[in-house]
């Protein structure tokens, strides 16, 4: 019985504290990773869809992230076939100073008279990257693109270019 | 609901505050926001047009990076869409005019348009007025593409847009 009042009791806490910053108020900051993104899948046994997009990583912990995303069709036969979701993830140190980024992506996609179904993807994805610059990194990732209500079901390739950079806030505590 | 909770937590917990460092590292650089009605002069149903928002970010005074996105609002093609990235070029020719030039690439389609893939091209130029040093009124005029589709068309477009200074760190400044 406890247990959910105290949990209640912390949300309030939360947003009034968030809700209302104090005269201790400042800044601080958060790391963000803005990354243009292109991808390819089958979207039936004889056709395939390439897609651009772009995302914006914004990280809870040193190496766990949240992020949003869009991707919107450039070549195959599906013009006006997006996608669009959020997605978690957790950045490792791999072998030879790379990146190893580990995520799932869940979100909503269709157009272009695509087989999507209702359109409820999810695309769990495992990606290499290496540094090219203290701000920028590039990445190549494999995946499995699945519509839970859909016809469309397949491995996924991509590579991506990423930029560092600092998401400034107003310090609530 | 404890994971939750601890999610919640470490958002507030976690975050580096700013050191003397980073605040004397701190820049500003422009960054303008357009809004845009954009029409296109053929389609196979008539004219139609599009209502859209721009995002500019500059990397000097005069040369921006910017996002785009458009939808459908009149003609026959609703539905219709595109998001794309471009460069973006003003030249200033008076205190208050400026010369606008703008290449976009991107993903479009919907609406029934012939826009193949959907890979999407744009380059527009035109003036801009400015009728306080932070908004302006602007009129272009271009071509807009789709390279794997059959859809190409003339547009004329006329905006409004915002100039403000953005606070950032630059990530170098970690290292």
């Amino acid at each position: 019985m406890k247990s959910p009042i105290i949990s209640i009791l912390c949300i309030v806490l939360y947003y009034t504290i968030t809700a209302y910053p104090n005269a201790l108020t400042s800044f601080e900051k958060h790391r963000k990773i803005i990354t243009t993104e292109f991808k390819s899948y089958h979207i039936s046994n004889t056709e395939t869809i390439q897609l651009y997009g772009a995302k914006q990583r914004k990280f809870l912990t040193k190496h766990t992230y949240s992020a949003e995303a869009v991707y919107g069709a450039l070549f195959g036969e599906r013009s006006g076939y997006l996608e669009g979701g959020i997605f978690i993830g957790q950045f490792m140190r791999g072998p030879l100073d790379t990146i190893v980024d580990l995520r799932v992506f869940t979100g909503a996609g269709g157009g272009g008279s695509a087989p999507q179904g209702g359109g409820f993807i999810i695309h769990p994805t495992l990606g290499f990257g290496k540094k090219i610059s203290s701000t920028t990194f590039i990445m190549t990732e494999i995946g499995y693109m699945q519509f839970i209500n859909g016809n469309i079901s397949s491995m996924s390739i991509g590579i991506s270019i990423n930029f560092n950079s600092w998401r400034l806030l107003e310090r609530k505590i | 609901m404890k994971v939750f909770l601890w999610l919640m937590l470490s958002t507030l917990l976690i975050a580096a505050p700013l050191t003397q460092a980073d605040i004397s590292n701190l820049k500003t650089r422009k960054v303008k926001e357009h809004i845009i009605y954009e029409t296109y002069l053929e389609t196979d149903k008539g004219l139609a047009s599009v209502f859209g928002y721009q995002f500019d970010t500059f990397f000097n005074e005069h040369q921006c990076f910017i996002l785009a996105i458009s939808g459908a609002v009149n003609g026959e093609r609703g539905g219709y869409g595109f998001a794309a990235f471009g460069l973006g070029q003003e030249i200033p020719i008076h205190p208050k005019l400026a010369l606008n030039f703008r290449l976009f690439m991107g993903s479009g389609g919907g609406g029934g348009l012939d826009a193949g893939g959907g890979f999407m091209l744009e380059g527009h130029m035109g003036l801009i007025y400015y009728l306080t040093p932070n908004m302006g009124l602007e009129i272009n005029t271009g071509s807009l593409t789709y390279p794997t589709g059959t859809f190409g068309t003339p547009m004329v477009n006329i905006g409004i847009q915002f100039t403000d200074r953005q606070i950032f760190l630059p990530w170098e400044s970690n290292s």
